[in-house]
C-alpha cells in the first residue's frame, strides 16, 4: 500500500527535523496581546461613554453638573436648567425674557440676587443662532449677573415658541468677555 | 525535569518517570495522535500507550531525544489505529489528505528490496529537507510528519493559509524533481 509507505518512509527523517517542527505551545505574539489590550481598554471606554450619555440625556440635574464641571469659565454657580414643562413661553423674545425676569425676582430663584428693574429690566442680548439667544441681565448686587439662555421651538404653524432653557449667575468680568467676543 | 535525568527515572524502573513524562510531553504526544485520529479517547489511549512501550523499551534504550523517541512511538500507535479506521472506513483527521498530497511523489511500493529502497528514499528525504529553508522545512514536517492542519499551520507560524499551501506545494515538486533526478521511478 502506497500511504503505508509513506508514512514508513516519514517515520524515518532525522529526528532534529521533527523536533525542529515539534507544535510548540501557542503563545500570544506581543503585538497580539497588546491588540487585545487595547480592544478592550476601548470596550471599556465605550461602555462607560455611552452609560455617561444616556444618564447626560435623562437626568437634568446630572446635566447640570456636568455642564457646570466642564465649563467653569462662566462661574462657580451651576447652571440652572429649566425643565420642559415647566418653561413658560411667548411668540415673542423680549416678552419670554421680561416674563421670566419677572418670575425670577418674583419667586427669589436665586437668593440675594434680583434683575435690577429701572423702567424695565436692563440687558444684552447675544445672539447665537437664528434660533437661540443668551441675554446677560444686570443685577442687583452688580457684581453679578444674570445669563439667561433662551431657544425658540417650532410651534404649529408659527414663527416658533421663544423659551427660557436655562440660567446662570456669571461675575461681571465673564459677562464683559462674552459681550467682547460677542463684538 | 531534564530530559537525561527522566531516562534515568526509567532506568532506575522508578514509576516517577511515567508521570514526569506525562507532565513534559503528555501534550505534545496527544496533540500527535489527535492530528492522527481526530478522537479524544483514542489519542488518549495511544497517548498511554506511549507511556507502557516507552516504559517496557527503556532500559535496555536510552533515547537521546526523548520529545521525539516519544513522538515516533505515538506517532506509529496513532497511525496503527488510524489504519484500522481506514479498514473499517471510520478514516477521520489530516492523515489521508496528507498522504494523498505527498502520493504523486513517493514512489510506488513494487518491490523486493524495498526495506532497502525505503531506506535510500529517506535518505534523499533527509537530503531534501536539509536543502530546504529552515521554515519550509518546518512546515513541510508540520503537514506531513505531524499532520497538522493547514489552518494550524498558518496560525503557528502567523502566515495565511495561502502560503502555507503554497509552500506545501513548492516543496512536493522540489522533492519529486529530486526522486527523479536520483532515478527513483515513480
Amino acid at each position: 500500500m502506497k500511504e503505508k509507505r509513506i508514512v514508513d518512509i516519514l517515520g524515518l527523517v532525522e529526528e532534529t527535523y521533527i523536533a525542529e517542527a515539534a507544535p510548540q505551545k501557542r503563545q500570544m505574539r506581543p503585538g497580539f496581546r497588546l491588540r487585545k489590550l487595547a480592544l478592550c481598554a476601548g470596550a471599556v471606554i465605550l461602555a462607560i461613554c455611552l452609560s455617561f450619555g444616556t444618564v447626560l440625556a435623562v437626568n437634568a440635574q446630572w446635566r447640570q453638573a456636568v455642564i457646570a464641571f466642564f465649563f467653569p469659565l462662566y462661574t462657580e454657580n451651576e447652571i440652572c436648567e429649566i425643565e420642559e414643562g415647566h418653561r413658560s413661553g411667548s411668540f415673542d423674545m423680549i416678552d419670554t425674557l421680561n416674563t421670566f425676569l419677572e418670575q425670577f425676582n418674583r419667586e427669589n430663584m436665586i437668593e440675594g440676587l434680583t434683575a435690577k428693574k429701572d423702567g424695565g429690566f436692563h440687558y444684552t442680548l447675544i445672539p447665537k443662532d437664528e434660533n437661540a439667544v443668551n441675554a446677560i441681565v444686570e443685577c442687583s448686587p452688580s457684581s453679578e449677573k444674570l445669563l439667561v439662555m433662551m431657544e425658540r421651538k417650532p410651534y404649529e404653524e408659527t414663527t416658533g415658541l421663544w423659551q427660557v432653557t436655562a440660567y446662570q449667575v456669571i461675575d461681571s468680568q465673564t459677562a464683559e468677555e462674552m459681550m467682547e467676543d460677542f463684538q | 525535569m531534564e530530559d537525561k535525568q527522566i531516562v534515568e527515572l526509567y532506568w532506575a524502573r522508578s514509576e516517577r518517570a511515567i508521570s514526569e513524562t506525562k507532565q513534559k510531553y503528555g501534550r505534545y504526544c496527544r496533540s500527535i495522535a489527535y492530528n492522527i485520529l481526530h478522537n479524544r479517547e483514542d489519542s488518549e489511549e495511544c497517548v498511554n500507550d506511549t507511556y507502557f512501550n516507552a516504559w517496557r523499551a527503556i532500559p535496555p534504550q536510552r533515547p537521546s531525544r526523548l520529545s521525539t523517541y516519544l513522538g515516533k512511538i505515538t506517532r506509529n500507535l496513532a497511525l496503527n489505529k488510524w489504519e484500522k479506521y481506514t479498514a473499517e472506513k471510520r478514516g477521520a483527521g489530516q492523515v489521508e489528505l496528507a498522504l494523498n498530497e505527498l502520493s504523486e511523489c513517493i514512489p510506488a511500493p513494487n518491490r523486493v528490496d524495498q526495506a532497502a529502497d525505503d531506506l535510500a528514499v529517506a535518505e534523499i528525504l533527509n537530503r531534501f529537507l536539509a536543502s530546504l529553508s529552515k521554515e519550509a522545512r518546518m512546515i513541510f514536517m508540520r503537514r506531513y510528519w505531524y499532520f497538522s492542519p493547514i489552518k494550524e499551520i498558518a496560525a503557528d507560524f502567523a502566515i495565511g493559509e495561502s502560503k502555507v499551501k503554497m509552500t506545501l506545494m513548492r516543496a512536493r515538486t522540489a522533492l519529486k524533481n529530486i526522486l527523479e533526478e536520483e532515478g527513483i521511478e515513480l
